[in-house]
């Protein structure tokens, strides 16, 4: 588990959750009323809604609920109005209704989809401050505990930060519940399990884990759910403290924890036997395992025809490549080895170069410096201005440097064919460890020319060696015996050739797809179910 | 390597042909035209065949005492001073392989990338960076392995096609002129240019399925005899027999001449010389990673990080030892004679001989009561 985690699970840490609930609800209303009020002093939106219940009104009730969480017509029609009105149209022998009224209220009268009674007052207030109504009856020590979740949410939106071309726009929001439906909708299997957890002590964030039961690798959920549990942070604000909180080396500049806002993305990863944490009030979810070649990935790949799709692929490899080494590369050259290019250009390059005061390494930085702040600048800026400074930024200043002879323009066009590659890798996360191994590969180039970039690779390929994200090596499928799945990593190999899901993922289940019968039936019509091993069962996509 | 994770036999293959080659194959032409005239790649495939037998015998060991390197069963199989002796002169042999392997990779560099450096640096550097890999487990060696050698095999025989207009195969004749006293007086030096897989005796007990070795050797040692067998024809084809032993690195010389008509890279040496640092990195990192097992083997310690930086300013300060390349050379030919033929060749055969004639160890079928089972 990440450094943070240990330090944070020493045993005199104890999280008052685990402490079992202390207060017994108590049988009078006004002092459970009593209890909730004291508690939630000062909590002006806290709404307490006390009413009588009964043709002769001798049934005290109260309802609370916190104004903003709920869904306001569901507890006028459903609860209030139930309650309040059609007991009393009710046909009924007094006696029964006297008998017990708060089963009755329980079963009948509250025609709600959720209904939970609860003892405890402390476990009631969480309820009640997730959203929930409480219905306290005069006379009955239980607390009913009513779902009544309604809050303003963005609702589906098209992701922000994963545009496609092809493919569905569909977003995650903020409210877990529409993210797991989004994701229901996509994989309807009864093996798709959603597990439920709450972080944060005093945030109580609800948190998802979502899996495969049958294809699901079983050692890496213990190890998610062993390093969620330890998580003992106050707040879980967004999905990103969790990923600092379970990743496995926190001092690696390479991310070891996927995030998504997109519903595909998180049901493909599934299906390939990985696990999704769903975060409430984010629309980033978490994947793991995950290797290098995933952060290549992008879900319109699949979309997409296998040529188009493997040419684009290795298209993002190439600009990764340069958006790591282009500027290291040509310091190197021009200031160590210019033997190494050919003469013309050797030439070239060194004509532009006169007049410069700096030498390359002080140029390179310079302009990546500026870059950078740029970058920030356009980030900041709210929406139409933000991206013409960008453009302005690059353009003008750029020009206006060459032209005082500050810069030389090769030094220019690097920049920005640097800039413009890293722009094409498909994951934020990698192309901002890449924007930092830039620089470390600038110093290094800056200093020992060729060789220091070569050191710099290896120093790079080295950790990246002995990088694992939940016991799975980050470098598969390149290294290892799985070369089968080398298919979907620098080209993407025509579905039908997709046979079998990733080893190294999972080992289970391991057949994806089914070719269809001899007549031109499809998979699921020919009855091939029971797989080879006769382990679950597989259908083709229909 | 106990509680550590085990390496494939696609990793070992990797590792064993990462490691040798290395700084050998930039003067094999040379070397074994000196010894053999222009039979010297029959040298090299001669050499190749004698190093696989070894190895093969070297696997059965692996075999025949499951778990353990050669540090233990060396000490069971005879007597443990004896043994500890072997084990101590083995890590003397590979830190000074090290060094070696530094200090000619410095000076190369050194001729042709960065002149103006001072070698104290760029020995400083490599040794660093091999440093910091060799803290790691032999998983990690083997995954950079497996990712590296296609690139080093695939991409210099590329460059080298370019070249075939300019070689002249009757360089190569007469065919089998040489006599057969100087061909086997020369197959002393061609197996030191196999050197490295002698480590097999410590990697085995980490590997998956320690069964497989024996086949993983034979295909390592395979790819690399017929890398050495092209770059030799390549490059005698090309200089001639008299021409390249006036050349230093013949091997790198010859890269120098290729030039690609049209394509970007007219000088492709540079390329060259990228990969060529890599390959040497591995080669010292795991000669280094070597010494450094048996040195945790022999003081029982469960991880070998902290013994690294010590014996990387040990590594340096041997590798400053030689004044200038010739003195180098000098003693490289005399480490070969003197303590890579008996540690890489002798040495294993004595183990072998001293298993058979105490029977020891266990072997499929074997119902020997006396297999040793203390694994560490």
């Amino acid at each position: 588990m990440g450094f943070l985690g240990r330090t944070m699970n020493k045993k005199d840490n104890k999280k008052p959750e685990q402490d079992q609930p202390r207060d017994r609800a108590f049988s009078s209303l006004d002092k459970n009323l009593g209890y909730f009020k004291d508690k939630l002093k000062d909590c002006d939106d806290v709404v307490y809604r006390e009413f009588r219940v009964g043709s002769k009104q001798q049934y005290g009730f109260a309802l609370i609920f916190v104004d903003g969480l709920i869904d306001r017509n569901m507890i006028n029609e459903e609860v209030l109005k139930s309650l309040m009105l059609d007991i009393r149209r009710a046909n009924m022998n007094p006696g029964v209704f006297s008998r017990n009224i708060f089963t009755l209220a329980f079963n009948g009268a509250v025609t709600t989809g959720e209904v939970e009674e609860e003892e405890y007052l402390d476990k009631a207030i969480v309820s009640l401050l997730a959203g929930d109504s409480l219905l306290l009856i005069d006379g009955y020590k239980k607390v009913i505990v009513i779902g009544s979740k309604g809050w303003p949410n963005r609702g589906v939106q098209e992701p922000q930060t994963e545009a496609v071309i092809r493919g569905s726009r569909d977003g995650f929001s903020e409210t877990l519940r529409i993210n797991t439906a989004l994701l229901r909708r996509r994989l309807r299997d009864p093996e798709l399990k959603i597990k439920q957890i709450r972080l944060g002590v005093r945030s109580k964030t609800d948190v998802a884990i979502a899996y495969m039961d049958n294809i699901v690798d079983k050692k890496v959920l213990d190890e998610v759910e062993k390093r969620l549990r330890s998580i003992n942070m106050d707040g879980i604000l967004e999905s990103g403290y969790i990923e600092q909180f379970i990743e496995d080396s926190w001092y690696s500049p390479f991310p070891q924890v996927q995030n998504t806002e997109r519903p595909d993305r998180v049901a493909a990863a599934i299906l390939e036997g990985r696990v999704a944490i769903i975060t409430d009030n984010t629309p980033f979810v978490l994947l793991v395992p995950v290797t290098i070649n995933m952060l290549f990935q992008s879900a319109e790949d699949y979309y997409e025809r296998w040529f188009i799709a493997s040419f684009i692929r290795i298209m993002r490899y190439v600009s990764a490549f340069i958006s790591l080494t282009l500027p290291a590369i040509y310091i190197a050259i021009t200031s160590y080895h210019p033997g190494l290019i050919p003469t013309d250009l050797a030439l070239y390059i060194a004509g532009t170069r006169t007049g410069v005061p700096f030498p390359a390494f002080i140029e390179a930085v310079i302009m990546e410096m500026t870059l950078e702040l740029l970058r920030e600048a356009g980030i900041r800026l709210p929406g139409p201005i933000g991206q013409t400074i960008g453009i302005v930024g690059g353009l003008v200043i750029g020009q206006a440097a060459v032209q005082a002879g500050l810069v030389s323009p090769i030094m220019v066009i690097v920049v920005a064919v640097t800039a413009i590659s890293s722009f094409a890798l498909s994951s934020y996360s990698i192309g901002i460890s890449f924007r930092f191994l830039r620089f470390f590969l600038i110093a290094l180039s800056a200093a020992f020319g060729l060789f220091g970039v070569m050191l710099g690779l290896l120093i790079m390929l080295v950790h990246l060696c002995s990088l694992k994200s939940f016991g799975i090596p980050y470098l598969a499928p390149l290294v290892g015996n799985a070369y089968y799945e080398m298919g979907d990593s620098f080209i993407r190999v025509p579905l039908i050739a997709m046979h079998r899901r990733p080893k190294t993922l999972s080992g289970r289940n391991m057949i994806r797809i089914r070719p269809g019968g001899k007549n031109g039936q499809s998979g699921s019509e020919t009855g091939n179910i029971g797989g080879k091993d006769g382990r679950g069962y597989e259908k083709t996509g229909e | 390597m106990n509680s550590q994770e085990k390496i494939t036999s696609n990793q070992l293959m990797a590792i064993m042909i990462s490691l040798l080659i290395g700084i050998g194959i930039l003067t094999l032409p040379r070397t074994v035209t000196e010894e053999a005239g222009p039979d010297g790649w029959l040298l090299v495939l001669v050499g190749g065949i004698i190093v696989i037998i070894i190895s093969v015998v070297i696997s059965r060991l692996g075999i025949m005492f499951p778990n353990q390197t050669v540090v233990e069963y060396g000490s069971t199989l005879l007597s443990k001073p004896l043994g500890i002796l072997f084990s101590l002169g083995f890590f003397v042999y590979f830190v000074l392989f090290c060094a070696f392997e530094a200090r000619v990779f410095s000076e190369i560099t050194k001729q042709f990338l960065l002149d103006r450096t001072p070698t104290e640096v760029i020995v400083a550097t490599i040794l660093l960076t091999s440093a910091y890999l060799v803290r790691k487990d032999l998983a990690t060696i083997g995954r950079m392995g497996e990712m590296i050698v296609p690139v080093f095999i695939i991409v210099p025989f590329l460059f080298l096609s370019a070249a075939i207009p300019d070689m002249d195969l009757t360089n190569l004749l007469p065919f089998m002129g040489t006599s057969p006293v100087r061909f086997l007086a020369g197959l002393g030096t061609i197996v030191t240019s196999y050197l490295g897989f002698e480590t097999l005796l410590l990697f085995q007990p980490a590997m998956n399925r320690p069964q497989d070795a024996a086949k993983a050797m034979s295909v390592a040692l395979g790819v690399v005899m017929v890398s050495y067998i092209l770059t030799v024809i390549a490059s005698v084809s090309i200089f001639g027999v008299y021409e390249i032993q006036r050349l230093i690195w013949p091997t790198f010389t010859m890269f120098r001449t290729i030039k690609i008509p049209g394509a970007f890279l007219e000088n492709v040496h540079g390329v060259i010389m990228a990969i060529w640092v890599v390959t040497v990195y591995m080669t010292l990192s795991i000669f280094f990673f070597a010494a450094v097992t048996i040195m945790g083997r022999l003081v029982k310690v469960r991880d070998h990080a902290f013994m690294v930086l010590p014996l990387t300013f040990i590594i340096y300060f041997l590798a400053m030892v030689p004044d200038n390349i010739a003195v180098l050379y000098e003693y490289l030919d005399m480490f070969s004679i003197y303590l890579g033929v008996p540690f890489g060749l002798i040495f294993p055969l004595v183990i072998y001989a001293a298993a058979i004639i105490r029977k020891m160890g266990t072997e499929r079928g074997n119902k020997d009561e006396r297999s040793l089972e203390e694994g560490s």
